[in-house]
């Protein structure tokens, strides 16, 4: 492996496993609520997409004071812990918005 | 040159006072290690051994205080800018991600620190094989606690703070655990540990560092540390 692979994949690993579970769950709680309101039809406008953002790097910023031990890793790695909070973040908004351009096409 | 001169401290925490909200845990608490040697932290339970490191490690910093690690100084530090000095935490709950491979976090730590390949290898050879290839979350505490004193070799710290690195290991485990305390040693680091087995600290630590009434005591040896009578009563009993 490559030293810049060896950098740099542990970290995208960490922060997609950080950020899928949160990006599925927020979207489960956004078709949960929108179908008792009966607004499914929502489910893909933009004010659904930056609620689902928003909670979502919430609760990626949530658990890292949660994964001491990641922490404590990146701490020890000389990478200030934040770090891997904000890439998990631009990953999920990542996530959202390929999941907008899919949504978009289906629809369409 | 004996080991207190100043060539050989590697570490000087001086005057740490640390809160937690608006409880003082510890005034005026100091912590002095130099190349080479071993220094156990002993204090009962709830004396504030943990919150020592944790301090100096920059997990929860201190209120005030001051830090040298080598040549550096800082007042106000967080654990990467220690790990940069050359400080290597090691905390009782383990720091390695339970996400990943040993062999992945073996790997990122050595290109992290650019650690020879010859110890790369070393480190990687010293592991069974099947646990290489097992994701932390799958290894038993033992198991976890020894590779997490192996990969910490990877780094080539200059001061190791390794909290109970002990507890509740078998003490053939601990015996492993130590040889690799003393690796790291010889290799020129500064090693301090907590630990309350007192048969580890008098094998193993050249110097007892005593974590009591909210600061910190250099008692000396082991044997200078038995017979001191404030020691004695707090922590032997």
């Amino acid at each position: 492996m490559s030293p810049a692979r060896a950098l740099t994949a542990p970290f995208a690993t960490l922060a997609l496993r950080r950020a899928i579970p949160i990006w599925v769950g927020v979207r489960l709680v956004s078709v949960a609520v929108l179908a008792l309101g009966g607004s499914l039809h929502r489910l893909w406008s933009l004010d659904t997409a930056l609620w689902s953002v928003a909670m979502g790097v919430l609760l990626v910023a949530v658990r890292e004071r949660t994964e001491w031990r990641e922490s404590t890793l990146l701490g020890n790695l000389g990478v200030p812990r934040v770090t891997l909070t904000a890439i998990a973040g631009a990953m999920l908004l990542l996530i959202e918005v390929i999941a907008q351009l899919v949504a978009a096409r289906v629809l369409a | 040159m004996t080991p207190h001169d100043s060539d050989e401290r590697v570490l000087d925490a001086e005057d740490l006072v640390v809160h937690r909200g608006s409880t003082l845990i510890l005034t005026s608490a100091s912590l002095r290690l130099d190349r080479g040697t071993i220094t156990a932290l002993a204090g009962r339970n709830g004396a504030g051994k943990s919150t020592l490191f944790d301090a100096i490690a920059g997990v929860r910093p201190p209120t005030s205080g001051r830090l040298r690690i080598g040549a550096l100084t800082r007042w106000r530090w967080r654990q990467h800018h220690v790990a940069h000095m050359g400080l290597f935490f090691w905390p009782q709950q383990g720091y390695l991600s339970r996400a990943l491979s040993v062999e992945t976090q073996c790997t990122w730590m050595a290109a992290r620190w650019d650690t020879p390949r010859a110890l790369h290898d070393e480190v990687l050879d010293s592991l069974p094989t099947e646990l290489r290839r097992t994701e932390v979350l799958a290894l038993s505490p033992g198991e976890r606690r020894r590779v997490e004193a192996a990969i910490l070799r990877l780094r080539q710290p200059l001061v190791v703070l390794a909290d109970e690195p002990f507890a509740g290991a078998a003490p053939i485990a601990a015996e492993l655990f130590a040889t690799h305390l003393q690796q790291l040693a010889r290799d020129g680091a500064a090693v301090c540990f907590t630990s309350h087995e007192w048969w580890i600290v008098e094998a193993f630590a050249h110097r007892v560092v005593h974590c009591t009434s909210r600061t910190t005591l250099d008692v000396g040896t082991p044997r200078a540390a038995r017979e001191n009578h404030a020691f004695r009563t707090d922590f032997l009993g």
